[in-house]
């Protein structure tokens, strides 16, 4: 199995730069390898086999969000 | 979105889970991409349409891991409707083997001026209002001189009007791309550096860059801390010591 690895990034767009976001991280899932950077970090995560997808949107007044999460079982190598 | 999988919880709350294969979850994240790209993206329960339409300016949340046997994606888009955020500050801290974290923080009008060790005048030439906003933001609250140009040409009429010390462009613009900017500066003045601001995905290599006159290179989204150190680093060309 490969190391335990882990990233993190929080960043301000607009729409149109997070819907550009999002189409390449689906197109990294369709590809089952999804290479994400910022700055110097970079990772690739191997999203296969059946996937867990939660998808949550809410909105109030003043505020909105979409969460979308999406799990796997890393395949023992 | 799908219906049969979904709920909603009261109005405007949509939650929506099952076991799909990576062609289906990848299907679903560039329908929601194209929604963002139009300015909406509906969900739809149980014959309830809820429809959400973000501001401006949204904030990206990226999480991602791979441990023990799990691996995990977290993607979390926000938005405030009233409020605009090309005033946050983003900031972000690397810890040894953890990937990075980033923080936000609001900057308000009466925060004093971060301390910047070199100052300059810049200008940003970028065609997407709230980048450009919050790029002047950032250096301004850092103690630079700054001005902005939507559009390349408008910020070569600006360049030749004007004495900048660094030039920050975007590189995908109408009629003036970045690379002719960049060009079109090096002509004029060769010692003034320029920042290309590339978007994710772009990839350029040495040669491309010193052929088209571009020193740094920014990648978005922005984080606060990248852009000050980027322009630091910029100046220090500017002015060696």
């Amino acid at each position: 199995m490969r190391a335990d690895q882990e990233f993190e990034f929080e960043g301000v767009a607009t729409p149109s730069e997070a819907a550009d976001t999002l189409a390449r991280i689906a197109a990294g899932i369709r590809a089952r390898s999804l290479s994400l950077t910022a700055g110097d970090e970079r990772i690739t995560v191997f999203p296969g086999g059946r996937l867990m997808v939660q998808i949550g949107a809410k909105r109030t007044n003043a505020k909105g969000t979409i969460d979308i999460g999406v799990a796997w079982r890393r395949p023992k190598v | 979105m799908g219906d049969d999988d979904a709920t909603a919880i009261g109005r405007p709350r949509f939650e929506f889970a099952r076991i799909a294969s990576p062609d289906e979850v990848a299907e679903c994240l560039t329908s929601i991409a194209h929604g963002l790209k139009r300015g909406e993206v509906t969900f739809t329960s149980a014959g309830l349409a809820l429809r959400f339409a973000p501001s401006a300016g949204v904030v990206v949340e990226l999480k991602a891991s791979e441990k023990g046997e799990q691996g995990r994606l977290r993607v979390r888009i926000g938005w405030k409707a009233k409020k605009d955020v090309s005033g946050l500050r983003i900031s972000a801290r690397s810890r040894a083997g953890r990937g990075v974290r980033s923080r936000q923080a609001l900057i308000l009008p009466s925060s004093p001026a971060t301390p910047a060790t070199r100052t300059g005048t810049i200008l940003v030439i970028e065609g997407d209002e709230h980048p450009r906003r919050m790029l002047l933001d950032t250096l301004a609250a850092a103690g630079h001189a700054t001005a902005g140009a939507a559009s390349g040409l408008e910020g070569l009429a600006q360049f030749r009007q004007e004495a900048f010390d660094v030039v920050v462009t975007a590189l995908s613009m109408a009629e003036c791309s970045g690379v002719d900017v960049a060009r079109a500066v090096k002509k004029l003045s060769p010692a003034t550096p320029v920042v290309l601001i590339a978007g994710w995905g772009d990839v350029m290599t040495p040669e491309q860059m010193r052929d088209g006159g571009i020193d740094l290179v920014l990648v978005k989204p922005f984080k606060g801390g990248r852009v000050l150190s980027v322009l630091a680093d910029a100046l220090a060309l500017r002015h060696p010591r």
